[in-house]
């Protein structure tokens, strides 16, 4: 049987009446976006006071402490396992000489951290332990509509620490229309806030929640990020971060 | 309106009734189709910077469209194999051509009425249904025979 057969005994069943409107597809496409509820930085600060540290088969889990992340978010990790497993093989087949190892996120342990409310959808920050004590994070804007995937990125601990404050962005991070994404990477639990200073504009004070400090600054054509100055609870400086020249 | 924006209306405009008449198959109706097609259409434009552009904008679509019918009848994982059974929505006005199709397991129904409602290649299906375009072309070439073997008695089309 032919295709252009099989067309005609389909032409026979299919329903020919128009009644598209694209209008109204605009007008659904301007709907306010679906306020999801927010992972809300004090009440994560508030367990991190109340929950006491813990390991778990040696693992260091005690900066992890939040909502659990949902399944598409557990698979993400999941599938950053394998992709990341694959790039050390690689590397290393290559012979290229390796400053970090591969270890395993736990995706069933990955849980909320973060999130702020920006002209273009809330941005989540999910944290999931590695198996050797690190963390790998992933910075959600949104989810792939077709597959339901988060749309993001995120990044791992590298084995050598040698900063106690590490930023990400602006620029680094995913693209938003509106908003730059500032993702501060904090290994000093004395430090409780942090303090970015820019070039040319108003510095901005982000709360550091499980190692993490999350926040967006609104796009312009130039950011330049100089420092980072990390606060203890009483104000004082714990830890600075200054840009290379 | 920016260039992605306006294929996404070109498409709409070109293909909604073969989007339409294709999600049918899977809601049960014409109405619910349509709303699940409106929806399909108005999330992708309002996401359309994270159309990656290497692939195939119908079938990203589809994918979304396809979704917001899963969403609406509440089973939003559903598989094709184990929850959906697409089916012709008026199996009456050809019931040869419906036994036909009930020979097919509904994941091959589904290709059959993307390709011949949708009117969609063999590479958007393979994207739509997250299979390879081989698959498509074997599921394809299966579906022939199988409803060549009920259809072809039938003789020349009245």
């Amino acid at each position: 049987m032919t295709d252009d057969l099989l067309e005609q005994h389909f032409s026979r069943v299919e329903n020919p009446l128009n009644d598209s409107d694209w209008l109204a597809v605009r007008r659904l496409a301007r709907r306010p976006r679906r306020r999801v509820a927010l992972v809300a930085l004090a009440a994560a600060a508030a367990a991190l006071l109340v929950a006491p540290a813990f390991g778990l088969g040696g693992r260091v889990l005690d900066l992890i402490r939040g909502d659990p992340a949902p399944t598409e978010v557990q698979t993400s990790f999941a599938a950053g396992n394998e992709s990341r497993e694959r790039l050390f093989e690689f590397a290393a087949a290559a012979g290229h000489e390796l400053h970090d190892r591969f270890s395993p996120v736990i995706p069933g342990e990955a849980r909320g951290v973060a999130a702020v409310e920006t002209p273009d959808g809330p941005i989540y920050l999910w944290v999931a332990p590695t198996e050797d004590g690190r963390q790998c994070w992933l910075i959600q804007a949104g989810e792939d509509p077709a597959t339901g995937r988060p749309y993001g990125g995120g990044s791992c601990d590298g084995i050598d620490r040698t900063r106690a404050i590490q930023p990400e962005g602006p620029g680094w991070t995913i693209e938003r229309p509106s908003v730059l994404i500032l993702h501060v990477r904090v290994y000093d639990a004395a430090v409780t806030r942090v303090q970015l200073e820019f070039e040319g504009r108003a510095g901005i004070s982000l709360p550091v929640v499980s190692g993490h400090a999350l926040g967006t600054v609104p796009k312009q054509e130039s950011v330049h990020l100089l420092s980072v100055v990390g606060r203890n609870a009483d104000g004082e400086v714990v830890e600075r971060w200054t840009a290379p020249q | 309106m920016d260039e992605r924006a306006r294929a996404i209306e070109e498409l709409y405009r070109e293909r909604y009734v073969g989007f339409r008449n294709a999600l049918a198959t899977v809601t049960g109706s014409y109405e619910s189709a349509r709303d699940a097609v409106q929806e399909g259409f108005a999330r992708a434009l309002a996401s359309r910077r994270q159309f990656r552009g290497d692939g195939s904008l119908a079938a990203w679509v589809w994918q979304i469209a396809f979704r917001a019918a899963l969403e609406a009848r509440g089973v939003p994982e559903a598989s094709i194999d184990d929850v959906l059974d697409p089916q012709l929505v008026a199996p009456e006005r050809h019931p040869s051509l419906t036994a036909a199709l009930a020979t097919l397991s509904p994941r091959r129904r589904l290709i059959v009425f993307l390709r011949y409602f949708a009117d969609f290649s063999y590479a958007d299906i393979a994207t739509a249904c997250d299979v390879s375009e081989g698959t498509v072309a074997a599921t394809l070439a299966q579906a022939h025979q199988a409803l060549a073997e009920t259809l072809e008695p039938e003789g020349a089309l009245q």
